[in-house]
């Protein structure tokens, strides 16, 4: 199954950039962040401990141009072949 | 141009006489009832493995209350992006670098505190130690940072147009590589702060933060409290200049002893701690190589550039950003190649310095320059006149130059530094070197972006401003009191800064990035017309007019063109609170929504509204004997678009470059071999003081942006952009040695001489 990554940062661990080539034919939304979480060299939590959603203070993530949280069943969302997730880093500022 | 009566004019400043009569309250001089005194026990080593921290002896000293370690915070990693959390209060497993705090004890005072810190055993198992970024790079060299597989941080790569043509485009090419050093921040306070704890267990910090908003995320995050758990009131801060935005070991200590001990805890740093174990600007290895046509227009330009910032990311990636993106100013380069890395490091770590990792930009670029100037037989000034970009330019990345007074602060810096009669005749050993910058005002990072104030009109007719912007020093206070005044037509006087509170100012991102003015006082400006509206209404009433007819000014409010029929601006007040019962508060909020949030992976898009520019001229002479550079005169033709305030304008510039020119000519943080830090006293580390200052001249090019409060952008970081490379620059026309390993020390100069003469 290959799921494509748009997203406005580098994201860890995502090596080709673009796309992530999965042996399971199933996945679901939080299934292929936490795929993405062991893939990259530092741990990166897209899903908040002990919450059943995606802190969108800090991420904003979208399943085929669609908010994931207005896709049925939010991060339990099962992901198709050929599929698009968005990642929106919101990094706090400094400088 | 539009006659303003408070903006545009040098006020006094809303905190210079109390902070220049010593009445002032810095953290360190917070008392609280039953106050206990915190020490932090820090690090002998670089890095190490810690197997056993011992604190049962400290405990049982009378007069200690209360001891922690890393092992009492939830071990929650923070970081300023959500993709490299990679820092934890207090460590756990390994020291990371020399001086970091491993244990903190609060006792009744601080001689008992710094007693206990003596009863703490550590059993350590030393490391090997990584110190430069070749180290850090090396296969198989040791891991920094737990959280993290690779010594590599973070990197960017971007490509602006098309480098293989803008080559081939070429009549001259030259490559070159640039170094510089560990610097510290150089803010005059040192870090301290002071918690408390109230009986609902909520958490209250005073300390001497630069971006309350930043530390008050990364605080609850770690300490695993939601955010309505803590409030962060600042009290007068002593600078800052990056190096106070994120949260200490001290505030995390502070906050985590008042939760055990139920007392207030404050804790006031060393100035050697601060020195040896805090923020400091990453080491940088850059490779420019750049293409220009005869007539000096560059056509492309190749960098590489890596960053050695310590055991952490902070806000690296930002600084990794920062120096690619912003390769497209000041000059119009159609065509430019990126390469930045960020690796970890067992050094203290790194925040960044003013002017943020433009600074060495913009030092390797300018030199270059200067050197391509040189054989190219193009003088100084016509090379950096010929690249200005000038307002309306497209960058290759897209950034949109809306206004840009560049090619102006270029001739007035060179008229005013004596350029062309200085290359009639001048002293031996005197030299000029030139440099130019740009600095955003505030880029639009990401989602945690806005700024907000509020008014308060009291029923005296005084208005009292608060807003989550910060002042460090720079002076945000005054001119968004300026601001406030001039929109509600009162005096300067009438306006009071109140104080920066977390319960009661709302969202400012923070204090960076030459921000402040832009966005709170864009907001300021909106919360002045927002509470003008409502007195307009209860005036238009008293003066059977519509409220858009009616004017402020001189503490009247009155029909346009009819001064006769008005009332008198307290009246207005008064018949709000009186008769009404009406509060009267303006709510004012800006962010520029119109502008792209920063794209990481492209470094593409229109990043930025107000970009400042300035054109730095200095003027020095070198001592051939004994290699010292002794700064004459620098001149600044500085766009800052509307100086609000022109006096603190002038500060900014000269302060910045004052600043820079230590970087420039003195400070290195020195490392032995194990990563112990060796100069972290006034003693041995070197900031420039008044006496290294030279005649500073500014000329203000005076432009108005079109999305600035009043006209104004942002200032005080671009003079510290331009200033490094207008020293190297210097230094090669005074003497013909070129030295492009920061910084620029008598040893270097005498070693460059002699190696000249030996050819």
């Amino acid at each position: 199954m290959k799921i494509h990554v748009k997203s406005n940062f580098v994201v860890p661990g995502l090596d080709n950039g673009e796309f992530v080539d999965l042996d399971q034919p199933q996945l679901t939304l939080r299934g292929f962040l936490e795929e993405l979480s062991e893939r990259a060299p530092t741990r990166v939590e897209y899903v908040r401990r002990g919450t059943q959603t995606i802190d969108p203070d800090e991420w904003e993530i979208r399943i085929n141009d669609i908010p994931y949280h207005q896709c049925g069943r939010g991060l339990e969302t099962s992901l198709k072949d050929g599929d698009t997730v968005t990642i929106i880093i919101i990094p706090l500022g400094g400088g | 141009m539009e006659e303003y009566s408070v903006v545009g004019k040098s006020v006094e400043r809303t905190d210079g006489r109390v902070k220049v009569t010593g009445k002032a309250k810095y953290a360190g001089d917070l008392v609280a009832a039953g106050m206990l005194h915190g020490k932090l026990l820090r690090s002998p080593l670089a890095h190490a493995k810690i197997l056993n921290i011992d604190t049962s002896r400290a405990k049982a000293l009378p007069g200690v209350i209360g001891v922690i370690t890393g092992k009492d915070f939830p071990g929650i990693p923070y970081g300023t992006r959500p993709d490299t959390r990679d820092q934890i209060p207090m460590p756990i497993t390994k020291v990371h670098h020399f001086g970091e705090g491993v244990a903190a004890v609060a006792a009744m005072d601080e001689d008992t505190a710094e007693e206990a810190l003596d009863l703490i055993k550590v059993d350590y198992e030393e490391l090997p130690v990584v110190l430069t970024a070749e180290d850090a790079l090396k296969p198989r060299a040791p891991l920094v940072n737990e959280f993290s597989k690779s010594n590599l941080a973070y990197f960017s790569d971007f490509n602006f147009g098309d480098v293989e043509k803008g080559f081939k485009e070429a009549d001259y090419i030259r490559e070159e590589t640039f170094t510089s050093q560990r610097v510290a921040v150089g803010f005059i306070e040192p870090h301290a702060c002071l918690a408390e704890v109230d009986p609902t267990g909520r958490i209250l910090l005073q300390g001497s933060k630069q971006s309350p908003y930043i530390t008050w995320r990364h605080m609850c995050r770690a300490l695993d409290i939601p955010l309505s758990g803590m409030r962060i009131v600042n009290p007068f801060v002593g600078g800052a200049f990056s190096g106070k935005h994120d949260p200490f070991d001290v505030d995390f200590a502070a906050a985590k002893l008042a939760q055990i001990t139920r007392r207030p805890v404050k804790i006031v740093l060393n100035y050697d701690e601060v020195l040896a174990a805090y923020r400091q600007r990453n080491a940088m290895d850059a490779r420019l190589k750049i293409g220009v046509r005869k007539n000096g227009a560059i056509t492309a330009l190749k960098a590489e550039c890596i960053l050695e910032g310590g055991p952490i990311c902070g806000i690296g990636p930002f600084n990794v950003y920062y120096f690619g993106a912003f390769l497209n100013i000041p000059y119009k380069i159609p065509a430019i190649e990126y390469h930045g890395k960020l690796v970890y490091s067992n050094r203290a770590p790194c925040g960044t310095v003013r002017g943020q990792e433009i600074t060495l930009a913009q030092f390797a670029l300018d030199s270059l320059l200067h050197m391509v100037a040189e054989d190219l037989r193009i003088d100084q000034v016509e090379i950096r006149k010929v690249n200005a970009v000038t307002s309306q330019w497209r960058t290759a990345n897209g950034m949109m130059v809306d206004v840009s007074g560049l090619p102006e602060c270029i001739e007035k810096s060179a008229e005013k530094i004596k350029w062309q009669e200085s290359r009639k005749r001048r002293p031996e050993g005197r030299g000029i070197g030139f440099s130019c910058a740009s600095h955003p005002s505030g880029p639009r990072l990401g989602g945690h972006f806005g700024s907000s104030v509020i008014l308060k009109l009291v029923e005296d007719g005084k208005v009292v401003v608060t807003h989550g912007g910060t002042e460090i020093g720079q002076g945000a206070n005054t001119v968004f009191c300026q601001m406030a005044a001039e929109v509600l037509g009162l005096p300067f006087q009438d306006i009071i800064q109140g104080v920066s509170d977390s319960d009661t100012a709302i969202l400012d991102s923070g204090m960076f990035g030459d921000r402040c003015t832009y966005w709170d006082g864009n907001a300021t400006i909106l919360a002045a017309k927002d509470l003008k509206r409502q007195l307009a209404e209860i005036a238009a009433e008293e003066l059977k007019a519509y409220p858009e007819e009616l004017e402020f000014k001189n503490k009247r409010i009155f029909v346009k063109g009819n001064a006769e029929k008005g009332i008198d601006f307290l009246l207005a007040v008064r018949r709000a609170y009186y008769d009404r019962g009406t509060p009267l508060y303006g709510r004012g909020y800006w962010a520029a929504t119109d502008i792209d949030i920063v794209d990481w992976k492209t470094g593409k898009g229109n990043l930025v509204h107000g970009l400042d520019f300035i054109a730095t001229a200095i003027e020095l002479d070198v001592d051939k004997e004994t290699g010292k550079v002794t700064l004459i005169k620098a001149a600044h033709g500085d766009d800052a678009g509307q100086p609000i305030n022109p006096l603190m304008l002038e500060g900014q510039v000269n302060g910045g470059s004052t600043h820079l020119a230590g970087q420039a000519l003195l400070e290195e943080s020195l490392y032995d071999e194990k990563g112990r830090v060796l100069n972290f006293t006034w003693q041995n580390y070197k900031q420039p003081t008044s006496m290294d200052a030279p005649e500073y001249v500014v000329e203000h090019v005076h432009t108005h942006d079109p999305y600035g409060p009043f006209g104004a952008k942002g200032a005080g970081e671009a003079s510290s952009c331009s200033t490094m490379a207008a020293i190297a620059n210097g230094v090669y026309d005074a003497v013909g040695v070129r030295i492009k390993d920061l910084p620029i020390t008598p040893e270097k100069i005498l070693k460059a001489l002699k190696e000249k003469e030996a050819k």
